[in-house]
């Protein structure tokens, strides 16, 4: 360090930072991490909508033939926390992770095009914004996230008086978010494309960075797809355009076509970066380098490339041809195995490590074990009679949030644990970290494990009550109570960020001896990212350099100015 | 008579079929996860940090992922050959066969249509045991899904795009279904009941169904059908024998004879009726029936004369 020109000190937490102390300095940022923390906190706000919308929908279904809730107000509270949680909570939030890490971790000053960046972001703030304008118009969405035709046309989305406005917003929502994510994509493809430190060959990428330049590239092509869709439907509704309306020779299952050829790639865009910060976070708490690099970034490829070959698995109760079924069954099927190559590896990682078993590794531990349920129950689902049987109920209620909250929340809360302290500056208390990992996991496991059989007793998913049949009481009884459980682990979070950010353990730059490029400079990163990058020459630039401090004999290899990019 | 609801009790064939592939799928996933968990949990306890051993540093094994590739693939080619074999036992091909019945999903009831006998009834559906039949799906409207657990299958019901769906059902009883693809308000409100009972049964049923509804005899019930003239009911409903105008609204000619009311939202009793007649929005809210306006006297009227029609 050169002590004669940075005579300040050092901050010891964002809330220090000269640079971030006026509120211009964030609505005006171009700064990759001040964007990357307000996608997050943004993402967070709406993550809590949703939450709060999962707890009143467990009251509501806490006893049959429970009329708390009218069915207008519980389908469009479903709407909106399918919505809140796929486009405004969850995709924002690993979109923020992808933005705040990807030029750290390539030892970037920031990404390709910052204003670009910022424009990303505004665009879902004020996207998001829209949707939920409609609650004030009186007429919401009542629909279902995926908005099947031709519920959504202007026929059946009247309110009492007048033609619902609800939808138009929610398309004009999603249109804006669909084109920041969409430009957020390009971002982070040049970015690991153009500004990777000068030594850092494509092997030696960090495989967040990989899977997150995997996520983006589906994002590119998948969201013009929903778009597309959304433009369709709003011609529909504005312009009486038929393009799903069946009595004018438009067809509802075009839009289930184009929904999905979105939707599936999505559910991939909602899981990659996850597998990212899980496969950051288990060789840091193990000790060793990950298992399988290669096999690890191919097996992304692979997933990205038969995402785009699995729509129709969402179809398969629509009559189609049985040709078209055998297609997209085997490619269903076959996804599963480069899945189950990632989920190897992790363990591979593991075996023979020295596992420290703070709160970041348990959720990647607990991530490992409810991913695969979700992965089993999504074969299930690919052997096409099975899907005859189960879909539409409330086993595939079960089996999606098996792998978007025991997956995907589950490792976001593992990459919050592991880089809270590199963001901020502090450290997440470990105690309260505990508390809620065990909460969240008897929680969610209590809540979600029993619907599979809800699923088999009969129970569809969608509705607002159900009849007293048998076992459905007590399944939605028990469920219901483990979500509270559930929620109470989610508010220990909340808690946890708010109070470890004013007094939090201050943390030291590299808390965990962590050895990709982003622990290498001050936590919180300077607004310039990095002083000096050190010489990468593995996947693991600070492994390499501890070793060459630990053998005097050889000279460290020459690090770079950080402004080199 | 006995009520079946569940997946795991299947009373068709198909239902049969699809439960052992669903058993197979199972077993198999059972396996899987105990692997995967056995060795997550062995490791965690295994490879606890212990103070000051750093680990060995091997990261690639060509071999082990060789293994874990190989495997699965010839798994899920296994049980992709386990979903084709039943895929075919359990859907035919449709090719020429008429159907046995046409199910029309409307929000938020069922029209059923028996072509062969021409009967058209709502919401309670009659069925032989023992006869390979033929449905057919068609929507009036939205997207809906027809789903009894015990018949295994279900299928959307799409507007434009009528589905077929083959079953042999092996047990006589009372099937209890729903609607099990949103389809607006009253989604949650719209149930099937299935009475499979013996041919013979089967066909009395479908004999009476055919009569067309008998003339009011009492008093109570001849006004009844008055206000049911005067008050429009007719734009909407039908009754055989009576008027015959309304198509959009469920068939009322024998809605006597049917256990429940509004699509199995409550058990068919003159005084829920009545309630029903009253204000339909208290009892299935969203449903596009109407309120008309009925003052006492003439739901009591009313209510006699729909009763009446056995």
């Amino acid at each position: 360090m050169n002590s004669e020109i940075n005579t300040s000190k050092k901050p010891e937490s964002i809330l220090e930072v000269r640079e971030y102390k006026s509120l211009l300095s964030w609505l005006s940022s171009v700064d990759h991490k001040q964007l990357g923390i307000m996608y997050i906190a943004t993402s967070l706000m709406f993550f809590l909508a949703g939450v709060s919308m999962a707890m009143i929908m467990r009251t509501q279904l806490i006893k049959p033939n429970h009329h708390w809730l009218s069915p207008e107000t519980y389908n469009q509270i479903f709407t909106m926390h399918g919505t809140t949680m796929v486009f405004l909570a969850v995709m924002p939030m690993l979109t923020g992770f992808m933005v705040y890490f990807t030029p750290l971790m390539i030892g970037a000053r920031d990404v390709s095009f910052p204003r670009m960046n910022a424009l990303s972001y505004w665009l879902y703030l004020m996207g998001g914004l829209l949707i939920y304008f409609s609650f004030f118009t009186g007429d919401t969405l009542h629909m279902g996230w995926s908005a099947y035709a031709p519920l959504t046309s202007v026929n059946y989305s009247m309110n009492k008086y007048m033609i619902g406005t609800g939808v138009d917003y929610w398309i004009v929502g999603l249109l804006l978010t669909g084109a920041g994510t969409i430009m957020t994509a390009i971002n982070i493809v040049v970015t690991v494309a153009d500004l990777r430190a000068p030594d850092m060959k494509l092997t030696q990428i960090p495989l967040f960075v990989w899977m997150s330049s995997i996520n983006a590239l589906l994002m590119l092509l998948a969201l013009p797809a929903l778009n597309a869709a959304l433009v369709m439907l709003f011609l529909d509704r504005q312009l009486n355009a038929l393009f799903f309306n069946p009595a004018a020779g438009g067809t509802p299952l075009l839009w289930e076509h184009a929904f999905w050829f979105f939707g599936h790639p999505e559910v991939y865009i909602l899981i990659l970066p996850g597998f990212g910060i899980v496969s950051e976070v288990i060789p840091v708490f193990s000790r060793k380098p990950i298992f399988g690099y290669a096999f690890m970034a191919v097996a992304t490829v692979a997933i990205a490339f038969l995402s785009f070959g699995v729509w129709s698995h969402h179809m398969f109760a629509t009559g189609m041809n049985f040709t078209i079924y055998y297609v997209f069954a085997l490619s269903s099927m076959l996804i599963a195995v480069p899945t189950g190559i990632k989920i190897f590896n992790w363990i591979a990682t593991m075996w023979g490590g020295s596992i420290s078993f703070d709160t970041a590794m348990l959720f990647s531990v607990a991530f490992i074990i409810q991913f695969t349920i979700g992965g089993l129950s999504g074969v299930a689902f690919a052997t096409v009679p099975i899907d005859w049987t189960l879909t539409h109920s409330y086993f595939v209620v079960a089996h999606f949030h098996y792998t978007l909250l025991g997956g995907t929340i589950f490792t976001v809360m593992a990459g919050f644990y592991y880089w809270y302290p590199k963001i901020t500056g502090r450290m997440l208390s470990e105690k309260l970290g505990k508390i809620q990992f065990w909460l969240m996991v008897f929680g969610f496991n209590g809540t979600f494990f029993i619907l599979h059989f809800a699923g088999l007793a009969g129970m569809p998913r969608r509705v607002f009550t159900y009849p007293d049949l048998p076992h459905l009481a007590t399944i939605n009884l028990i469920s219901s109570l483990f979500a509270y459980v559930l929620g109470l682990g989610i508010l220990v979070f909340f808690a946890n960020l708010v109070v470890s950010l004013f007094k939090g353990k201050p943390a030291e730059d590299n808390p965990w001896g962590g050895w990709t490029l982003e622990w290498a400079t001050s936590s919180p990163p300077p607004p310039h990212n990095f002083d000096r990058i050190p010489p990468v020459r593995s996947i693991r630039p600070l492994w390499d350099l501890e070793q060459s401090k630990k053998q005097p004999g050889v000279a460290a290899p020459p690090s770079h100015r950080g402004d080199s990019a | 008579m006995d009520t079946f609801t569940s997946v795991l009790k299947p009373v068709t064939k198909e239902a049969s079929d699809i439960l052992s592939s669903f058993y197979i799928v199972l077993g198999v996933a059972a396996f899987i996860f105990v692997i995967v968990a056995g060795l997550v949990v062995y490791a965690t306890i295994r490879f606890r940090r212990r103070e000051g051993r750093e680990p060995k540093q091997f990261s690639e094994n060509v071999w082990l992922e060789v293994l874990w590739i190989s495997i699965p693939l010839l798994i899920v080619t296994g049980l992709f050959v386990v979903a084709v074999r039943i895929m075919y036992l359990v859907n035919p091909p449709v090719l020429g066969n008429k159907p046995d019945l046409t199910v029309v999903g409307h929000q938020w009831w069922w029209e059923l249509h028996y072509p062969q006998s021409g009967v058209t009834a709502a919401n309670e559906i009659h069925l032989p045991v023992g006869k390979h039949l033929l449905l057919r799906f068609e929507s009036a409207d939205v997207i809906h899904g027809f789903w009894v657990p015990s018949f295994g299958q279900k299928i959307d019901v799409i507007p434009g795009h009528p589905n077929y769906m083959w079953m042999t059902i092996t047990r006589p009883g009372l099937y209890l279904g729903t609607c099990n693809s949103f389809c607006g308000m009253a989604h949650a409100d719209m149930r099937i009941l299935v009475f499979v009972q013996s041919p013979e049964d089967f066909s009395a049923w479908l004999a009476h169904q055919r009569q067309p509804a008998s003339p009011p005899s009492a008093v109570g019930a001849t006004k009844g059908a008055e206000v049911f003239r005067e008050k429009n009911c007719v734009n909407c409903h039908s009754i055989a024998g009576f008027m015959t105008r309304g198509r959009v609204a469920p068939d009322l000619t024998h809605v006597g004879s049917r256990t429940t009311l509004a699509a199995g939202t409550l058990p068919n009793t003159p005084e829920n009726l009545a309630k029903w007649l009253k204000n339909p929005q208290s009892v299935k809210k969203g449903v596009l029936m109407p309120d008309v306006g009925l003052n006492t006297d003439q739901i009591k009227y009313l209510t006699a004369y729909l009763e009446g029609l056995k």
